[in-house]
């Protein structure tokens, strides 16, 4: 027995990444289900947006790369759903340079028709590029969404958009036209113009510099999702009302999922979550028995 | 010992749920159903009998299903505290335009007389009112073009538009706060917002300078707020109305104003920022002079720091290198200079000791830093011949194409030593785990909370937050460094700590006796 | 001068986005912007030295045939793909969006890598906990507990616990792991938050003033 532990406390790392492996992928190709309660933080979130009155201006601003897509994709695609089904109007902008790309793909993956075009006074407007539908509602590039693209400067950004956003973002990324020739952005000379802030954020900069620069200096209201690592970071702004609602991590996905009543990545990943996470209480239980048992043997060993 | 330890158990066990009950979030009892509210009446537009419209929202209860068997009951009187009378009468669950609110038109209200009305409910048995609305006056409208027709919901227009210089920036920007049109409610799909008019003349022509979507922006005072920054000029005169647009329907605000624009010389929102920070920079700089006048400041050991010589000694003994990472932001961080003032200290024992240094950073500006502060390293030791610019090098701003490259050099040139100072991400665990598989003592020191822990899990020695900043100071054990070291202390943590138990009492008491003062002073507080 | 014109720069720009916090009146917003744009500028424009050292570096190691070139050549070759892919076969300006050749490379080789790095933290953690969360101690037992309470509280698996055990409604591991995470978590992340700003604060003052100097090189 005590050999069985001191091996178990030496254990082969592989071994351990063996079994994390297996308790992730194997719930998905079982296509297990679990039940989520919904939290205080994510539902704050989803009243705030559903609280908006139609024809609303979201600036959704997408602070985060491939590498936190599994956790922040799925509140993008869910968050675009919500506001469309709203008919809240909303303008992509990006302080990662990635970021205004994942929301391209995060549009394109909710969009439901991807191939035809109409023309419409004019203007050939192809779908999936100009136009997006989602159920029975189609937006259309310009007059119900924009994409500012990325700027680099940081909270620098947040702060010229503080009293212009033509400033910060002359030319939209997806033509390269002056803002003001779109429809959408009638009206939305600066950020306090926005009626919301939905930020998307997986580090610096993100969600502390949009509360910091737009909600304490401009006073425009921002909820955000973040990842599991920075949510905690993050609380302290919930408590305080500064951030309106929190979504962190992949279960803040899967509960924003819930209440839009559209489950997708986030609820199915759920699974494996709870498996990986009940196998690393697994694993940290074995590593102090075999330490308290190994640990014992060894002071005796001492005294003799 | 044993009986320290068995009792620091027993207090941990004993504290730690009394602690958890006392945080603990109680069920509240059930809220009380709330009257009738925001009750407010206008002459009903273009209703050539005269007649006056009253609106107000409905209570819970009175929706289409599950509505119980109860009423408004409408009272008017021609006086506020005069006697008031019933006029009518509406049941719960009769249909109406709005899911939100109700309303009324009164056509018996004889013209030229101002009258008062409220409204009454009794959902439980207890009579609710609402607030007193008037005086209102009924007045014959002119007949205008489509709107003589009887209406199914009357636009209420936005009221008590206030307009101001905006504070505390560099002028050129007016504020308008107004309360909202009764109309404007979550999800009308009818209401289409406000359109903001302004002229420079008390009596010139109105020009239409902005618009705003519906719904409060200060969800406390209960007022929509809009910024006009629209070629506003500084000392210039402006006069302001909003107008509500609802279903082809118009109403206008008051006319607000003279305002002007001005530049304000101090921000007032931050002047408690400023009375703190001038404590601080106070302490600090008074420390500093202490020091430099040649009195003795006591610093506690820091593990990490302590460390620093014994890491480097390892790698020339075991003939490997050692690898400096300074953290991932670029040079505006704060930390990132922290984490070079460590690097110059390593960089100087490791010339001396002629071990191999590599710092592979992700930012050019990183780099060029990195490489005078290394250079300066060897020169100031007499080894400028061991020095090559290719210590430093570049490798990708990405974060995890960094923490790939790093992981791949780890892992194929099997350092001694690792350094992380600096600011760091999620590849702070990538980056510290693959150190400690190829058994390298590794020192990490950072500010970014989130990735402490990792950094403790995974490396020997950690620097936590402020001792990053110590470390120029507790290195070179300069007098000036040393100074502000102990400035910061005893100016900050001593001069906040003072005032966060201040503000807990006043909290606490405020808590039993009047929580309104908690507000008042949350908001002394609140920097803008 | 080589020392004096740093500090004295250093000095005034400091000392601009300072005063500036607290003094709206022009002309500070407008220095201030003015500053930002020119470390933007500046920024943005060091990447290439840092993209020209990567491909010197690269190109020599693969010259000289030093250990590990091949590694060097991948860089290379990675770096050269994405730049002329981006500039010369994309459609120009708007390089990033959908249906080009750039955004084929980003979403089917950029995107796996970096969803793969991140997704070794998942594995590294494992390996982390299993190896450090030892209760070797009164402190690093609470660490261990808390670490349970969180861990198990964020997964539904947390719920279906509690509902074994019957605890009262309200006292369920998830709402342990939000007590935790919400008070004790935060008051935590404050203390270090605070003694962080103060440290970034007296860090700042020492840059500005001068007496800090190791980033300009020496003592």
């Amino acid at each position: 027995m005590q050999r069985l532990f001191q091996i178990l406390l030496a254990i082969d790392r592989r071994i351990i990444f063996l079994v994390i492996f297996l308790a992730l992928s194997v719930p998905i190709f079982l296509h297990l289900k679990i039940d989520i309660d919904v939290t205080r933080e994510v539902q704050i979130f989803y009243d705030a947006i559903e609280a908006l009155p139609t024809g609303s201006r979201v600036l959704v601003s997408c602070d985060y790369d491939p590498g936190s897509e599994p956790e922040l994709q799925p509140m993008a695609e869910t968050g675009f759903r919500q506001m469309i089904k709203d008919h809240i109007k909303f303008a992509i902008m990006g302080l990662w340079p990635q970021g205004p790309m994942q929301a391209n793909k995060a549009l394109a993956k909710i969009n439901e028709v991807r191939e035809g075009f109409i023309v419409e006074n004019g203007d050939t407007l192809a779908f999936g590029r100009d136009l997006i539908v989602v159920g029975p509602d189609t937006i259309r590039y310009g007059r119900d969404f924009i994409n500012l693209g990325f700027q680099a400067g940081n909270e620098l950004v947040i702060q010229r958009m503080g009293s212009s956003v033509a400033a910060a973002f002359p030319n939209d990324a997806r033509y390269g036209r002056p803002i003001e020739t779109y429809p959408i952005m009638n009206g939305l000379n600066k950020l306090s113009d926005f009626d919301f802030i939905y930020n998307l954020s997986a580090g610096y900069p993100g969600t502390v510099e949009w509360v910091q620069f737009a909600v304490d200096r401009f006073h425009v209201p921002c909820g955000a999702g973040n990842t599991a690592v920075q949510a905690p970071q993050v609380y302290p702004y919930l408590d305080t009302g500064q951030l309106t609602g929190l979504m962190g991590g992949m279960k803040g996905g899967a509960e924003y999922e819930k209440l839009t009543g559209f489950k997708a990545k986030a609820t199915m990943a759920m699974v494996s979550q709870t498996a990986a996470h009940i196998f690393v209480v697994l694993f940290i239980v074995i590593g102090n028995l075999a330490y308290f048992m190994t640990r014992g043997k060894g002071q005796r060993k001492g005294l003799s | 010992m044993r009986m320290k330890k068995a009792l620091s158990y027993i207090s941990l066990v004993a504290i730690l749920p009394l602690l958890t009950w006392l945080v603990h979030e109680r069920e509240r009892p059930g809220s009380t159903i709330a009257g009738p509210y925001d009750l407010s009446s206008i002459n009903t537009p273009g209703d050539v009998q005269g007649s006056i419209t009253i609106n107000w929202f409905r209570i819970p209860g009175d929706q289409p299903t599950g509505a119980t068997a109860t009423a408004y009951r409408l009272l008017r009187s021609t006086s506020k505290d005069g006697q008031f009378t019933e006029i009518a009468s509406i049941d719960f669950g009769q249909p109406g335009p709005s899911q939100q609110s109700r309303q009324f038109r009164d056509t018996t209200a004889v013209l030229a007389n101002a009258y008062f009305y409220k409204v009454i409910s009794e959902p439980e048995g207890t009579p609710l009112e609402s607030n007193i609305a008037g005086p209102v006056t009924s007045v014959a409208q002119s007949s205008e073009a489509g709107a003589t027709a009887m209406l199914d919901e009357i636009l209420f227009p936005p009221t008590q538009l206030r307009a101001f210089d905006t504070p505390n920036d560099d002028g050129r920007s007016i504020t308008l706060e107004w309360k909202i049109s009764p109309n404007d409610v979550p999800k009308s799909g009818q209401f289409n917002g406000y359109e903001i008019y302004r002229r420079t003349t008390s009596d010139g022509p109105f020009e239409m300078v902005g618009d705003a979507t519906g719904g409060e922006t200060d969800l406390e005072r209960h007022v929509k707020i809009f910024g006009d920054g629209h070629g506003v000029k500084n000392g210039v005169a402006y006069y302001y109305y909003v107008e509500a647009k609802f279903n082809g329907q118009r109403a206008k605000s008051n006319v607000a104003g003279p305002v002007k624009a001005r530049e304000q010389w101090f921000h007032t929102g931050r002047a408690v920022s400023l009375v703190l920070l001038g404590i601080l920079i106070a302490s600090i700089l008074y420390f500093i002079n202490q020091a430099k006048a040649g009195k003795k400041l006591f610093i506690r050991k820091i593990a990490g720091l302590e460390a620093v010589d014994e890491a480097v000694g390892r790698a020339t003994e075991m003939g490997k290198k050692v690898f400096y990472i300074p953290g991932t932001q670029d040079m505006d961080n704060v930390q990132t200079i922290a984490g070079l003032t460590i690097l110059a200290r390593v960089a100087r024992l490791t010339a001396e000791y002629e071990t191999k240094l590599e710092v592979p950073v992700a930012k050019s500006l990183v780099m060029i830093t990195a490489r005078e502060v290394v250079k300066e390293a060897y020169l100031n030791v007499g080894r400028s011949d061991f020095y090559s610019d290719d210590m430093v090098y570049y490798l990708t701003d990405d974060q995890f194409g960094y923490a790939a490259g790093i992981d791949g050099l780890v892992v194929r040139q099997k350092p001694a030593t690792i350094f992380y100072q600096g600011a760091f991400y999620a590849e702070s665990l990538i980056l510290a785990e693959t150190g400690n598989s190829i058994g390298a003592i590794q020192i990490a020191g950072t500010a970014m909370p989130a990735q402490l822990p990792f950094f403790v899990a995974a490396c020997d020695y950690t620097l936590i937050g402020e001792e990053l900043f110590a470390a120029s100071a507790y290195l070179s054990r300069e007098p000036k460094l040393l100074g502000s070291l102990k400035g910061q202390d005893i100016g900050g943590k001593l001069v906040f700590l003072s005032l966060a138990i201040v503000i807990i009492i006043i909290v606490t008491v405020a808590a039993f006796s009047s929580p309104d003062m908690i507000s008042q002073v949350t908001k002394m507080f609140e920097v803008h | 001068m080589k020392r004096e014109i740093p500090l004295m720069l250093t000095a005034i720009i400091g000392l601009t986005f300072f005063v500036q916090f607290f003094v709206p009146h022009r002309p500070m917003g407008f220095l201030t912007d003015m500053f930002s744009d020119w470390f933007s500028i500046i920024a943005a424009a060091a990447i290439w030295l840092g993209a020209l050292n990567l491909l010197r570096v690269s190109l020599e190691k693969i010259y000289k045939k030093d250990r590990d070139w091949f590694f060097a050549a991948v860089t290379i070759a990675s770096f050269l793909l994405i730049v002329i892919i981006g500039f010369f076969f994309s459609s120009g300006r708007s390089f990033q969006e959908p249906g080009t050749k750039f955004d084929w490379l980003y979403i089917n080789i950029y995107t796996p890598l970096m969803a793969t790095m991140f997704a070794l933290l998942a594995f590294f953690v494992a390996s982390a906990s299993y190896r450090a969360f030892r209760a070797r101690n009164a402190q690093a037992t609470v660490l261990l507990l808390a670490a349970f309470v969180v861990m198990l509280g964020r997964t539904p698996f947390g719920d279906w616990l509690s509902s074994l055990v019957f605890l009262p409604k309200g006292w369920g591991i998830s709402n342990l792991s939000n007590i935790v995470m919400n008070y004790f978590n935060v008051a935590g992340q404050r203390a270090i938050m605070i003694g962080i700003a103060l440290g970034t604060v007296s860090t700042s003052l020492r840059i500005i003033l001068g007496i800090e100097r190791t980033y300009l090189g020496g003592d």
